[in-house]
C-alpha cells in the first residue's frame, strides 16, 4: 500500500511540475525580444539615449523584469541621469535581490551621489525574521511557500496513513507548518511592502525639504537627485519623506518617483 | 414693529466692501494700516494682497467685527435675527520711495457677487531725518569681496534707547539665498541672553543675541545676529534692504479718572504711553563672488578653498600581501570644511584601494568655519615588493594671499610580507574596527556591471505567480486529495475491524459471484446444482445484509426476517417465491419436470439483487 501512495505521490508530484513549467512558458511577444536585443547592441555600441528609449518601450508595453530595469538603469547612468538610473537599479532589485552585477553597480552609483545618507536599517530582529524576503523576489518566495505547503501536505498525507515512524512524521509536518506560517508571513509582508508605495527615489538635482507641506514653510535641508527616501505619509500634492538620521520633511510630489 | 425692526436690521448690513487708510499723505519713515472691510459679508476667499509700486506690503490678518444677534416677538413666538458683522482684512503698507501712488482696487466674491473697494490715491514724501537715538538698524558684512566657498560673516544689528511696545521685521534673504550655504554660529558664552524673533511675517524665526551697548552716548538694547555666509559660485549677491517698522514708547502721560473733578486729581489716574511708529532701514549692500583664479599646471583636481594643513596615519604597518592597511588622511583648517575633497594618492600602482565615508568636524565662529574632515579608506598591497605608502597630495586656494598651495604627505613606510599562498584578500562586512574588517566601497572607474542578456524572467506586470489559476489550483488540489484519503483510510480500517460492516459491503459482490457461477452450471444443464448456487447467492446476500449467519436461511425464515424489517410486502413475496421454486427444483426435481424455468428464475434473482440493493439495511 505504501508503495502504491509513494506511485501516486511520485505522479501528483510530476504534473505539480508540469504544470508549473507549462504556466512558466509564457509566449514571449517577438517584438520584445527584438526591442531589448536591439537596445542590447545599441548599448554596447554607445547609443545610450537609443538604447535607453527601447528599454523603456519595453516596459511601457507592459513587460517588465529584472535584466530590463539594470540595463535601462545603466544606460541612464551613461547618459549622466544619476536620478532615473537610481529609480531603476531599486526597480530591478525588486526582481534580483541577490544579483552581484547589480549591488556592484548600485555601490558605485550611490558612491557618485551628492548625498550619502542611508536609509536607517532596520532592527537586527526583524532582518533575521525577514531573511526570506531579502534574499528572494516574490515570485521566488511563491515558489518557495508553495514547495513548504506541498510537502506539508505530503507529511500529512503520511500521518494519515499511520505508518510506524509517525512520530518523526507528526514533528517533520509542525516544523513544515512553523515554517510555512513564517515564510507566508514574510511573503504577505513583502507584497505589501512592494505594492505600497514606501520607498522613492528624488529627481531632480535640489528638492528643497520643508517644515510644513506649503510652499510657505521654512526649508529644513535640501536634497539632490537620487536619493532614496521613505514615504510616511501624503497630502494632496505634498509627500512627508524621511532620510537616514530620522531626518523628516514634506517634499512636492512631483520631485520623487515611486520605486 | 417686527417688520421695523427687520428692515432696520437689513438696512445695517447693507453689502459692501470698503477700503480705507487713516490717512492719504506719509513720508518714509512712517507705515499705513490699510483695512479692508467686507461689510455685511462673508466672502469666499480674502482679497489678493495689493501690489503696489513703491510699498512692501505685508498682511497683518482678518477679524470678524460687528456679528450680533437681535431676538424679537412676533405674534407671541421669538425669532432671532442674525447679523453677519463685517470682515476686516488689515494690511500694513511700507513706503520705499517717495512719489504718488495708487492702491488699485481689490475684489472679494460673496453670495456668487464680487465686490470692488475704489482706489486710493497716496503720497509719499521724503522724511525728515530720524531720531536716531531712537531706534536704528544695521547690516553689515565682514568683506565685500571675497572668493567662492570664501566665508563671510553677516551681521544685522538693532539698536533700541526706547521701550519696544510692537514690532515688524522684514529681511528678504532670510532663511534661504540661492547658491548660499548660511550657517549659524555657535556661540559658547553661556551668559549671554537671547531673543527670538519672528521675522516676514512670522514665516522665519531667528536667535537674536541681547546686549547693552552704549552708543553716542546714549544706552541701547542692543540685538544682534550672526551668520556665515559661504558663497558656493561666482558672482554679485544682493542683500535688498532689511526694514524694522515698530511702536515704541516715548513716554508717558497722566490719564483722567473720576475723582479728578471732585478735588482728588491725579489719585486714581494711570499713565498711558505715548506710543510713536518708526519705520527703519538698513543699506542695501552687495556681495560681490569672483571664481578662483586659474591654477596653475601642477595643480590638478578639485581645489578646495581655505587655509589648511594635512596628516596621514596609518595601521598597521607590518602586514602580509593582501592585507589591509587603514590609512588616515586628516585635513584640519579653516574654510568650507564639509566640502573638503579627498586627497590623491600620488600612486597607487600596487595598492587596491578601498574608500570610506569620510568624518567630518566642524565649529562655527565669528571668525569662520574651522575644523577637520578625516578621510579613512584602506590600501591593500598587492605585492610584497612595496615598501612604501606613496604620498598624498591636497591642493587647496587660499584666499588670504590669493595663492594655490599643494600640500604633500611624507611617504608613510611599511613592510609587506610575502603571502603563504595566492589567494585573493577578501574584506567584507563588519562596522567595528576591532574586527579588523571593514565595509569597503569598491572605487571602479566605471559601472562594474555592464549589461544583462536574459530575457527568460520577463513577466508581464502585476502579472505574478501567485495571482495565477495553477497556483490557486496547487493550493486546494491537495487539500482535497488529503481529504479524499482520509475518507478512503477511515472506511478501509472499518473494513478490516468490523465484520458485520465487511459482510454488509461485500454481500452484493459475493453473491453476484455465486450467480456466476450458477449460470455456469445451467450452461452445462446441472438444474440441480444451479438452483443449489442460487440459493446459496440469496443467502449469502441476506445474510450478510442482516449479520447473520447464511447457511440456516430458508424461505420461511427470509419472511419472518423482512416482515420484521417491514420491507415491501410484494418483495418479499418475490424473494419467497424464488426460495420456494428452487427448493423445489432441488430437492423434488422429477415432480416439477419442464416446469422449471432457470433462466428466468436466474433473471429474477439478478432483479431481486438489484431490488434489494435499494434497500437501506
Amino acid at each position: 500500500m505504501v508503495k502504491r501512495f509513494f506511485i501516486y505521490s511520485l505522479l501528483y508530484c510530476i504534473f505539480c511540475v508540469a504544470a508549473v513549467v507549462t504556466a512558466q512558458q509564457q509566449p514571449e511577444s517577438e517584438s520584445v525580444t527584438d526591442w531589448f536585443d536591439r537596445g542590447i547592441s545599441l548599448y554596447e555600441s554607445g547609443h545610450f539615449a537609443q538604447s535607453a528609449a527601447y528599454f523603456e518601450k519595453i516596459i511601457n508595453s507592459g513587460t517588465v523584469s529584472g535584466p530590463i530595469y539594470f540595463n535601462l538603469g545603466n544606460a541612464y547612468f551613461k547618459l549622466g541621469s544619476i536620478a532615473k538610473a537610481r529609480l531603476m537599479y531599486e526597480r530591478a532589485l525588486q526582481f534580483m535581490p541577490r544579483n552581484n552585477n547589480l549591488a556592484g553597480n548600485l555601490a558605485f552609483l550611490k558612491n557618485n551621489l551628492e548625498d550619502k545618507t542611508e536609509l536607517p536599517q532596520p532592527s537586527l530582529a526583524f532582518k533575521v525574521y525577514y531573511v526570506a524576503g531579502s534574499m528572494l523576489n516574490r515570485t521566488e518566495l511563491a515558489y518557495l511557500l508553495m514547495a513548504i505547503y506541498l510537502v506539508g501536505m505530503i507529511l500529512w498525507a503520511l500521518l494519515l496513513m499511520r505508518l510506524p515512524f509517525r512520530h518523526v512524521i507528526a514533528g517533520c509536518l509542525v516544523c513544515v507548518l512553523v515554517l510555512f506560517i513564517w515564510t507566508g508571513s514574510v511573503f504577505l509582508c513583502k507584497v505589501s511592502f512592494e505594492n505600497r508605495p514606501l520607498y522613492a527615489v528624488t529627481m531632480p538635482d535640489e528638492v528643497p525639504v520643508r517644515w510644513g507641506n506649503t510652499d510657505d514653510d521654512k526649508i529644513a535641508f535640501y536634497l539632490h537627485a537620487g536619493t532614496k527616501v521613505n514615504i510616511r505619509q501624503e497630502r494632496g500634492n505634498w509627500v512627508l519623506i524621511t532620510i537616514g538620521d530620522n531626518k523628516s520633511g514634506w517634499v512636492k510630489r512631483k520631485n520623487i518617483e515611486v520605486i | 414693529m417686527a417688520v421695523m425692526s427687520c428692515r432696520c436690521l437689513e438696512a445695517a448690513q447693507e453689502k459692501q466692501l470698503i477700503a480705507s487708510v487713516p490717512k492719504t499723505s506719509i513720508t518714509t519713515n512712517e507705515s499705513l494700516i490699510l483695512t479692508v472691510k467686507a461689510q455685511g459679508l462673508r466672502p469666499d476667499n480674502p482679497p489678493e494682497t495689493p501690489q503696489i509700486d513703491g510699498f512692501k506690503v505685508m498682511s497683518r490678518g482678518q477679524q470678524i467685527e460687528g456679528a450680533r444677534h437681535v431676538s424679537i416677538w412676533v405674534n407671541g413666538k421669538q425669532q432671532v435675527m442674525n447679523e453677519e458683522g463685517s470682515v476686516v482684512y488689515s494690511y500694513e503698507l511700507i513706503p520705499e520711495k517717495t512719489g504718488s501712488f495708487t492702491i488699485p482696487s481689490m475684489s472679494v466674491v460673496a453670495d456668487r457677487n464680487r465686490y470692488r473697494t475704489q482706489p486710493i490715491r497716496l503720497t509719499v514724501s521724503k522724511a525728515a531725518p530720524v531720531d536716531e537715538r531712537d531706534v536704528n538698524i544695521s547690516v553689515s558684512l565682514s568683506k565685500t569681496s571675497c572668493y567662492i566657498e570664501e566665508p563671510v560673516v553677516l551681521e544685522i544689528k538693532m539698536r533700541f534707547s526706547k521701550q519696544l511696545d510692537s514690532y515688524g521685521l522684514n529681511i528678504p534673504f532670510l532663511p534661504g539665498l540661492k547658491n548660499v550655504i548660511i550657517k549659524d554660529i555657535e556661540d559658547t558664552d553661556s551668559s549671554s541672553r537671547y531673543a527670538r524673533l519672528q521675522f516676514n511675517g512670522g514665516q522665519g524665526v531667528e536667535v537674536f543675541k541681547v546686549q547693552k551697548e552704549l552708543y553716542n552716548g546714549v544706552q541701547y538694547d542692543v540685538l544682534t545676529l550672526q551668520k556665515i555666509l559661504i558663497p558656493g559660485s561666482s558672482g554679485t549677491i544682493n542683500f535688498d534692504q532689511v526694514i524694522l517698522n515698530c511702536d515704541i514708547v516715548k513716554g508717558y502721560q497722566q490719564g483722567r479718572s473720576a475723582l479728578d473733578d471732585f478735588g482728588f486729581r491725579g489719585m486714581l489716574s494711570t499713565r498711558r504711553p505715548i506710543i510713536e511708529r518708526r519705520v527703519v532701514r538698513s543699506e542695501p549692500l552687495t556681495l560681490e563672488v569672483r571664481p578662483l583664479p586659474p591654477a596653475p599646471s601642477d595643480v590638478t583636481g578639485k581645489v578646495s578653498v581655505g587655509v589648511y594643513t594635512m596628516r596621514v596615519d596609518a595601521s598597521p604597518r607590518t602586514v602580509k600581501e593582501g592585507e589591509p592597511i587603514t590609512v588616515k588622511v586628516t585635513i584640519a583648517g579653516a574654510g568650507n570644511i564639509e566640502a573638503l575633497t579627498e586627497p590623491e594618492l600620488s600612486d597607487d600602482t600596487n595598492f587596491r584601494k578601498f574608500t570610506e565615508d569620510a568624518k567630518t568636524e566642524v565649529a562655527v565662529s565669528i571668525h569662520g568655519v574651522t575644523g577637520s574632515k578625516t578621510f579613512e579608506s584602506v590600501l591593500i598591497p598587492t605585492t610584497h615588493r612595496v615598501n612604501r605608502i606613496p604620498p598624498f597630495s591636497f591642493s587647496y586656494f587660499d584666499p588670504s594671499s590669493g595663492n594655490f598651495n599643494t600640500l604633500r604627505s611624507d611617504p608613510v613606510s611599511i613592510t609587506v610580507n610575502p603571502a603563504p599562498d595566492q589567494q585573493q584578500p577578501v574584506i567584507i562586512g563588519g562596522d567595528e574596527e576591532s574586527s579588523g574588517k571593514k565595509e569597503v566601497k569598491i572605487i571602479y572607474r566605471d559601472l562594474p556591471g555592464h549589461i544583462m542578456y536574459s530575457t527568460s524572467t520577463m513577466v508581464t506586470d502585476g502579472d505574478y505567480v501567485y495571482s495565477s489559476w495553477w497556483y490557486r489550483l496547487l493550493l486546494v488540489l491537495p487539500v482535497m486529495g488529503n481529504i479524499v484519503l482520509l475518507f478512503f483510510l477511515k472506511r478501509r480500517r472499518r473494513l478490516n475491524e468490523d465484520n458485520a460492516f465487511r459482510r454488509k459491503v461485500h454481500a452484493r459482490r459475493k453473491a453476484v459471484s455465486i450467480l456466476k457461477t450458477a449460470k455456469k452450471s445451467l450452461h452445462k444443464n446441472h438444474t440441480v446444482d444451479f438452483y443449489s448456487h442460487l440459493v446459496h447467492a440469496l443467502n449469502e446476500y441476506i445474510g450478510g445484509k442482516l449479520n447473520i449467519p447464511a447457511a440456516g436461511l430458508t424461505a420461511h425464515s427470509v419472511k419472518t426476517l423482512f416482515e420484521e424489517k417491514q420491507l415491501d410486502p410484494q418483495l418479499t413475496s418475490r424473494v419467497v417465491d424464488l426460495y420456494e421454486s428452487a427448493d423445489m427444483a432441488r430437492f423434488v426435481p422429477d415432480a416439477i419436470g419442464s416446469k422449471t424455468k432457470p433462466h428466468d428464475d436466474l433473471n429474477e434473482a439478478n432483479d431481486l439483487l438489484a431490488q434489494l440493493e435499494k434497500i437501506k439495511w
